[in-house]
């Protein structure tokens, strides 16, 4: 059974200008240990999933309208308020995009990691606590003679480096990485992830990364889902995304990214622009882009599976599904 | 720290000095002549000219400036025209007064104000919030003159919970705090209000609900300290506004306090007095400020670099670097 088991989930923002489909019935696995990257555009509801899972949808405006989240055998849907906040951090714990905005600017570093030790390791000391914070501070790489700093007197990948040492603090099942190194300069950037996937490699720790960067995926992740418009598009292993590439959505992502071993003068990106949230197509979300798109695209493509493992939401491939069943997701 | 303190504390030398002058000038230009109206309009012309002289009053504009200058800096702050005490003395009568009215005032609106504002921002758009905010506004908007006299007619004359005037002992000072202290309340509810709105919005306090914190310990842990910053200027501000003396309600409530002494002063062309005490509520505001922006630095670490001199910043350096390539290796 699947760690993280996501199925149908629905999640919409009700503002006065209308309702915002930000995520629109979503079925989602991940295995124990396993990495899975999130990829798609802004506002494809990537970061709304995540936030989903965590029961952190700002409410109002956004509201849960359906679904399951199932972790450990649990619908987190169903989960009163108060184990929630014990699997917050303890059980799930989250990477947030922005390292600048994302620790308390008057609290120091180190308070902030044994904030976390203390909420879900009951009974223990707050003399303890601090030294499990230095411990995750060295872990991450930051000398612990710097942990009674301030999170200002830090450079922005020493600060992502907190928060990973922040997530990592009470040993979680899961880890939700979101967008964790967009806010990072290049350099920086690889360090993070080097660092990230080390730490898994050590701690047996799933990941859900969730990033618009199909680099990062290649780099980190077992499995892939490409999100668009709120829906899943392809799901499947690395090499199903990367060599079996099905969804024109995900050629088209593909296309758009400069390589080296071709000699390119522009590259090919998609035309038009994302789907409005508050006014999404009828049938395929990606159908008014789409360089295939033909009349049977009007109505809601089915979620087939077309070779073991490997999902794909397009008109295209319906006659190549192998297993339909169960994987119907229309309404 | 202490150096930033010494070095404000000087800053006040040039203001105060500008203080003096500009009070003196402003007095110098004012029609009315203290003389006459200590005298009385029955007192001949010959016997003004003769006081005028006694009180240096025909001296040219600066030798009575720097006269008063001298005074100054000797402790002498002059004679009061009406009283003939020294107004040193007199401000050190009145003020114990004054400072015990505007802590309460302070005290009262801010254990007051500042949860209210909370729940407000924490409940924002819910019943809760719209009444608050809407008493708010009504107070804010009530004059204190209008607000003490209805406390007087109501808590004084109809009801006879306290005494309507007077300052002889603590029930005294209960309206008067109440009146000024609802219009603080409101002001400092108002600030609280936005000021954690914007904060309970940022990714930091999402970051403490995904470490599976308690609601309450966002807003007190997390929340409250970020957002006290505009609050605390604001509790200073006022502080520092009422330490001049509430020159209304003391006149109002019949209260001995500055606000009072300067009103009377002001109407009998008593220099010494009006100088005296613009001179010290000058000084007092300054240093209530300088206390606020102490404040700050203990609330937020970030302003505290600030004031850290550039000396101790370079010495930081060559660690911050060590760490960074610690950090990185």
């Amino acid at each position: 059974m699947a760690l993280l088991d996501i199925k149908n989930l629905t999640i919409y923002y009700e503002t006065e200008d209308g309702v915002v489909k930000a995520v629109n019935g979503i079925d989602l696995q991940l295995e124990k240990g396993e990495s899975l990257g999130l990829v798609g555009e802004t506002g494809a509801g990537k970061t709304t999933t995540a936030l989903g899972i965590l029961g952190l949808i700002p409410n109002p405006p956004g509201k849960v309208k359906g679904g399951e989240i199932w972790f450990d055998g649990q619908d987190l849907l169903k989960t009163p308020e108060k184990e929630m906040r014990a699997i917050r951090g303890g059980k799930i714990s989250m990477v947030f995009q922005d390292p600048m905005t994302a620790l308390n600017p008057v609290h120091k570093v180190v308070d902030q990691i044994a904030e976390m030790v203390l909420l879900h390791n009951e009974g223990i000391s707050k003399a303890d606590a601090q030294v499990r914070a230095l411990q995750m501070l060295e872990m991450v790489g930051i000398p612990a003679d710097r942990a009674n700093e301030y999170p200002h007197q830090f450079s922005g990948g020493m600060k992502q480096r907190v928060i990973i040492a922040i997530a990592l603090a009470c040993n979680p099942e899961m880890i939700i990485a979101d967008e964790p190194t967009t806010a990072l300069d290049v350099t920086i950037q690889a360090q993070v992830l080097d660092m990230i996937r080390g730490l898994r490699e050590r701690l047996g720790t799933s990941l859900l990364m969730i990033t618009h960067d199909l680099g990062v995926v290649a780099e980190i992740c077992d499995k892939v889902a490409v999100i668009y418009g709120g829906e899943i598009m392809e799901y499947g292993t690395l090499e199903h995304i990367y060599n079996e590439t099905a969804h024109p959505y995900t050629k088209g992502l593909f296309g758009s990214l400069p390589r080296l071993d071709l000699d390119v003068d522009r590259l090919t990106p998609i035309q038009g622009l994302t789907p409005d949230p508050t006014n999404l197509p009828a049938g395929c979300p990606f159908g008014p882009r789409c360089p295939q798109h033909t009349e049977a695209c009007d109505v809601k493509p089915p979620y087939n599976e077309i070779s073991p493992g490997h999902f794909v939401r397009c008109m295209l491939f319906n006659d190549q599904a192998i297993n339909t069943a169960g994987k119907e997701s229309e309404e | 720290m202490y150096k930033y303190i010494i070095k404000r504390l000087i800053y006040l030398i040039p203001v105060l000095l500008c203080v003096t002058l500009l009070i003196f000038t402003m007095l110098y230009i004012t029609p009315g002549d203290p003389a006459r109206m200590i005298l009385g309009n029955d007192a001949s012309d010959e016997a003004v000219e003769q006081y005028r002289e006694e009180l240096g009053l025909n001296d040219p504009f600066w030798t009575r400036y720097f006269r008063y200058l001298v005074g100054i800096l000797h402790g002498d702050l002059g004679t009061s025209y009406t009283t003939k005490m020294p107004v040193a003395k007199e401000i050190a009568e009145r003020f114990p007064t004054t400072f015990v009215m505007a802590l309460l005032v302070t005290i009262f609106g801010t254990l007051v104000g500042v949860p209210l504002g909370i729940i407000s921002a924490i409940k924002q758009n819910h019943a809760v919030d719209y009444l608050a905010t809407t008493v708010g506004l009504i107070f804010v908007s009530m004059p204190s003159f209008w607000l003490g006299l209805m406390m007087i007619v109501l808590f004084g004359v109809k009801l006879k919970w306290f005494p309507t005037s007077g300052w002889y002992g603590p029930q005294y000072a209960v309206l008067p705090a109440v009146t000024v202290g609802l219009t603080g309340i409101a002001s400092r509810m108002r600030m609280t209000r936005s000021s954690m709105l914007e904060v309970i919005r940022s990714d930091y306090i999402r970051t403490a609900r995904a470490k599976g914190q308690t609601e309450f310990k966002i807003i007190t842990g997390h929340a409250l300290q970020n957002a006290l910053l505009p609050v605390v200027t604001q509790i200073g501000m006022a502080f520092g506004t009422n330490m001049g003396g509430m020159i209304i309600t003391e006149q109002i409530f019949a209260i001995p306090g500055l606000g009072k002494m300067m009103t009377d002063a002001v109407n009998q062309r008593n220099h010494p007095v009006v100088q005296g005490g613009v001179l010290w509520i000058a000084f007092a505001t300054s240093i209530v400020n300088l206390i606020v922006d102490v404040l700050y630095a203990y609330i937020d670490p970030r302003l505290k670099a600030q004031y850290v001199s550039n000396k101790k910043k370079k010495a930081q350096a060559p660690k911050e670097a060590k760490a960074e390539g610690g950090a990185a290796a």
